[in-house]
């Protein structure tokens, strides 16, 4: 089973649900969903904070466990590749996972620390100078500058943080890629430069990707399917033409609108003030 | 079952207290049969004489500690619920009994020395609230930043000297009474002298007071003091009191507000550090030689008396957690952020 | 001057004003304290004129030129056992400061891991949990006679027994800050980077959990000095002719009832002076420390940088 022709692969979600708390505190975050991504996916999942679209992203990649539903890769259960070391690493190997960047790195290790640690252990790349090479290539590949390896995370810009998020990510060669939130703390500027680098990336290595934000721009422009979410429920899900065009469910209307609205295409209205004054 | 949701708080709180004291009485159990030497042979040591074994048997029998560990210690549990501790090894006399005779002496020289503190801490809050004076505040906060310092048998020797010594005002540090014996009725040496109308004894027990209840003052005002500068500090600075002088409230109802507001960060402390009173109790103690509950332990434990020192232990413990709980109730009821199961109600 | 007062801090928060300015002269004041105790317990022998340990003239002599702070009851000089009482409190207290920080930080970073999480390693975690707890409920002087009791007089129970005293608060220091560091992302990277817990545990928990417990150490290192003269007082200390400041207060209680205060109240002396210059340090060294850190960064960084 683990073996896969090619870059191929099928991820599967069926009636998958998920509840925090218990007895009469009882949340539901991800109303029963069902979703199919493989290696053309370019999924985006759009809603406000809470309506369970992280929550939806963490199960896949096993940091959360879904209180019913079946998620499985290639025909098998995440569950069953994560019960074991080698199905585990091959797993997080192949669906990696990349988080608003904020405190994602340990403030007491550099950059190429930490970037190093899922080529050594996920790839099982030990010699120094393969690693050099490697990383060298991932940050020419996200324009990063390969000196900034020796910093630590506090001493270089958001955007240049969430780049190195996205290289250690990247550095093993996923088959998909999800992105949970990447662009929404940074800088509108900085925000197109990061998309236009995931676009590409994920392109040139047939990667397959979902892609999760609160901000309409981000996915429109990245993704070619969307899903709408509200209260952990999907309200609409469809090309992401049609559903911009002709939104069927009142709340994807309302949403459209607020973007219609605002001057800019680039701000959200879920956006810090300071972000919108840099759109104005 | 709405009155549970409602007092859930101190109905939980309060049924953790017997299984506390259980736990830790199965711990004191075990950690006292860690001790090196048999309580057996040191109790037949003392007879002249070969003995058989049969004799030795006997005495086991006759200490409780024939048969396993385990059925020793389904003995004591059993014990514990009714109340008995068992028999001293040494004396023969029953631990409870032992205990309870040196216990409310020493409770007694920490309550003295507890409400010494806290009149000495409000009067120190008040001057420090009242006046302005820059050098008297930064006395005041000199002296508290001495919290949890100087043992308190450190400043009772300084007084010692100074005051037996040198000025030569007090007595010596020998006992609560320098001749007679003390009434025995409740256990409290000052309460029994009242009760048996022995006011000559009554006197005399104060005066051997002044020292050892001084030491625990100013050893222990400082832990408070901070606390209490600390909510001063805050309190001033309150939207309730800039509302309070904005809405042109009198200036004397202002500083008793703010006072009684800041009071209840001293309650705080009173359970953190009522271990250390009991340990500075014990060196006050064996100081000016009133022999209190320590002396018992240092003695079980020279003399390998198993039931005496877990005995002892539990009730010193309970006597903590005891101290302990009523501090945590008396918080919860001042402030109900402090009560478990409140913010899951909340949300 | 009550109007002044309220008008003043509804103005001003009373809090003492930021103390921005930093500078070398800070450093050292912050530090002094400590550094002359340990000055003075590495140097004891060569200030103590005389051997702590024998008798050198008649007893209870009063200070003089040759004894500065005078004989004790069986004629050993009080001057140079006080001193030499520096060194044994220092010996413990550095001694108890290290085992309770480093057993605190692997106990504490235990407790914090195996929070919430559920078989064998969830219920000893709760355990070690319950019993850090209850040994704040046991008076430290009481649980050092019956640790010492158990142990038997040597001064590796003694040890032992100050360590129990003091290993609680480290433990709760560390788990409160590796039940925060639990939360980080950057956790959440390692698991998805492949990392196994025990690797992320060393490798990221336990080096961003350290700091309030190191922050701890010295205020550990004052305790014990309490404790060791406190135990030392109530005779369940070290044992009988080793300088200790505790028990040469008890032995001398006999001299002080006949009016002879100099045994008593120089070792009391230095009981007091020491533990108040160590809460001090332990008060400045931490204010003073990121001035210190980001000097000595800096610094070092200019060095490097002009070798390359």
């Amino acid at each position: 089973m683990t073996s896969s022709d090619g870059t191929d692969f099928e991820l599967t979600l069926s009636a998958v649900r998920k509840d925090f708390g218990r007895g009469h505190r009882k949340v539901t975050a991800v109303q029963p969903v069902d979703l199919r991504l493989d290696a053309h996916s370019e999924l985006g999942v759009i809603g406000e904070s809470g309506s369970g679209k992280s929550t939806l992203a963490r199960m896949i990649v096993g940091l959360e466990h879904p209180t019913s539903g079946v998620i499985s890769y290639q025909g098998r259960s995440v569950e069953d590749w994560l019960s074991n070391r080698a199905s585990r690493l091959a797993y997080r190997q192949q669906v990696q996972y990349v988080a608003q960047d904020t405190t994602s790195f340990d403030p007491r290790q550099t950059f190429f620390e930490s970037v190093l640690v899922p080529l050594r252990i996920l790839r099982g790349v030990q010699s120094r100078s393969e690693i050099r090479d490697r990383l060298e290539a991932i940050a020419e590949d996200l324009s990063l500058d390969p000196a900034l390896y020796s910093r630590y995370p506090h001493q270089v810009s958001g955007g240049q943080r969430q780049r190195f998020a996205l290289a250690r990510s990247l550095v093993v060669e996923p088959r998909l890629l999800i992105c949970d939130e990447v662009v929404s703390a940074l800088d509108v500027s900085v925000q197109g430069a990061v998309l236009n680098l995931i676009k590409r990336h994920v392109a040139r290595h047939r990667m397959g990707l979902m892609f999760v934000a609160h901000g309409l721009p981000a996915v429109t422009f990245i993704s070619s399917e969307l899903l709408v979410m509200r209260h952990g429920e999907v309200v609409e899900r469809g090309a992401v033409d049609r559903v911009v065009n002709e939104p069927q469910h009142p709340y994807t209307r309302e949403l459209l609108e607020a973007y219609a609205d605002s001057s800019s295409p680039e701000s959200s209205p879920e956006s810090g003030p300071e972000q919108r004054e840099a759109a104005l | 079952m709405s009155w549970y949701r409602a007092n859930r708080w101190w109905v939980l709180r309060l049924a953790r207290l017997p299984l506390d004291i259980f736990v830790f009485g199965t711990i004191a159990f075990f950690l006292v049969r860690l001790l090196p030497g048999d309580p057996v042979s040191v109790a037949i040591s003392s007879r002249s004489g070969t003995v058989s074994p049969e004799a030795i048997a006997a005495v086991r029998t006759q200490m409780g500690l024939d048969g396993t560990v385990w059925d020793q210690l389904l003995r004591f549990w059993g014990g514990l619920f009714q109340g008995d501790l068992g028999h001293s090894l040494v004396t023969g006399a029953p631990v409870i009994d032992e205990v309870f005779s040196r216990l409310p002496s020493t409770i007694e020289l920490i309550v003295l020395g507890l409400i010494g503190a806290f009149v000495l801490c409000l009067v120190l809050g008040f001057l420090y609230l009242r006046f302005a004076n820059r050098a008297l505040r930064a006395s005041i906060r000199v002296y508290s930043s001495f919290a949890t310092t100087v043992p308190v048998f450190v400043v009772a020797i300084f007084l010692i000297v100074i005051f037996y010594v040198i000025l030569d005002w007090l007595p010596a540090p020998l006992g609560r009474v320098s001749s007679g014996t003390l009434p025995v009725i409740t256990g409290f040496p000052l309460v029994d002298e009242l009760l048996t109308g022995n006011v000559d004894l009554f006197g005399e027990t104060l005066v051997q007071y002044i020292m050892p209840v001084a030491a625990m003052v100013l050893t222990y005002t400082p832990n408070l003091l901070t606390q209490y500068i600390g909510g001063l500090d805050r309190e001033l600075v309150q939207p309730t009191t800039r509302f309070q002088v904005a809405a042109g409230v009198p200036r004397k109802w202002i500083f008793f507000s703010v006072f009684r507001r800041s009071l209840s960060s001293v309650v705080v402390v009173f359970g953190l550090f009522f271990g250390s009173l009991i340990g500075g109790a014990v060196t006050i103690e064996s100081l000016f030689g009133f022999g209190g509950i320590g002396a018992l332990g240092v003695r079980s434990v020279q003399s390998v008396d198993f039931t005496a020192l877990q005995g002892f232990l539990v009730v010193v413990v309970a006597v903590c957690l005891i101290a302990m709980l009523v501090v945590d109730l008396v918080n919860m009821w001042l402030d109900p952020r402090r009560r478990p199961g409140i913010e899951s109600e909340a949300s | 001057m009550a109007e002044t007062l309220i008008a003043k801090t509804v103005q001003a928060p009373p809090r003492r004003p930021a103390r921005k300015r930093f500078g070398w002269l800070r450093v050292t004041l912050a530090f002094l304290p400590l550094v002359a105790i340990l000055v003075v317990a590495l140097f004891a022998p060569l200030i103590a004129p005389y051997d702590p340990v024998t008798t050198v003239a008649a007893s209870r002599l009063p200070p003089s030129a040759a004894y500065l702070f005078g004989t004790d009851a069986v004629g050993m000089d009080v001057f140079s056992r006080t001193i030499f009482g520096a060194r044994v409190a220092v010996q413990f207290g550095v001694i108890v400061a290290l085992c309770s920080t480093i057993g605190g930080i692997l106990i504490g970073t235990f407790i914090g891991l195996s929070e919430s999480s559920r078989g064998v390693v969830g219920w000893i975690g709760r355990l070690l949990n319950q019993i850090s707890d209850y040994l704040i409920a046991i008076p430290s002087i009481i649980l050092g006679i019956v640790v010492v009791g158990i142990m038997g007089s040597s001064d590796f129970a003694l040890i032992v027994a100050i360590t129990l005293c003091l290993i609680q608060a480290t433990i709760k220091l560390t788990r409160a800050e590796v039940l925060r560091v639990r939360r980080e992302a950057y956790l959440e990277a390692a698991k998805l980077a492949g990392e196994s817990p025990l690797r992320s545990a060393l490798v990221h928990v336990v080096p961003n959990s350290i700091g309030p417990a190191m922050r701890n150490m010295p205020l550990v290192f004052g305790n014990c000095v309490i404790i060791l003269a406190s135990l030392g007082f109530i005779g369940v200390g070290v044992k009988a002719p080793t300088p200790e400041w505790g028990y040469m207060i008890s032995s001398a209680l006999s001299s002080l009832m006949l009016g002879r205060w100099w045994p008593a109240i120089f070792p009391a002396i230095f009981v007091a002076l020491s533990v108040l210059a160590i809460a001090y340090s332990s008060r400045a060294i931490p204010q003073v420390w990121p001035y210190l850190a980001a000097n000595v960064k800096k610094r070092f960084r200019t060095e490097r940088n002009s070798r390359a």
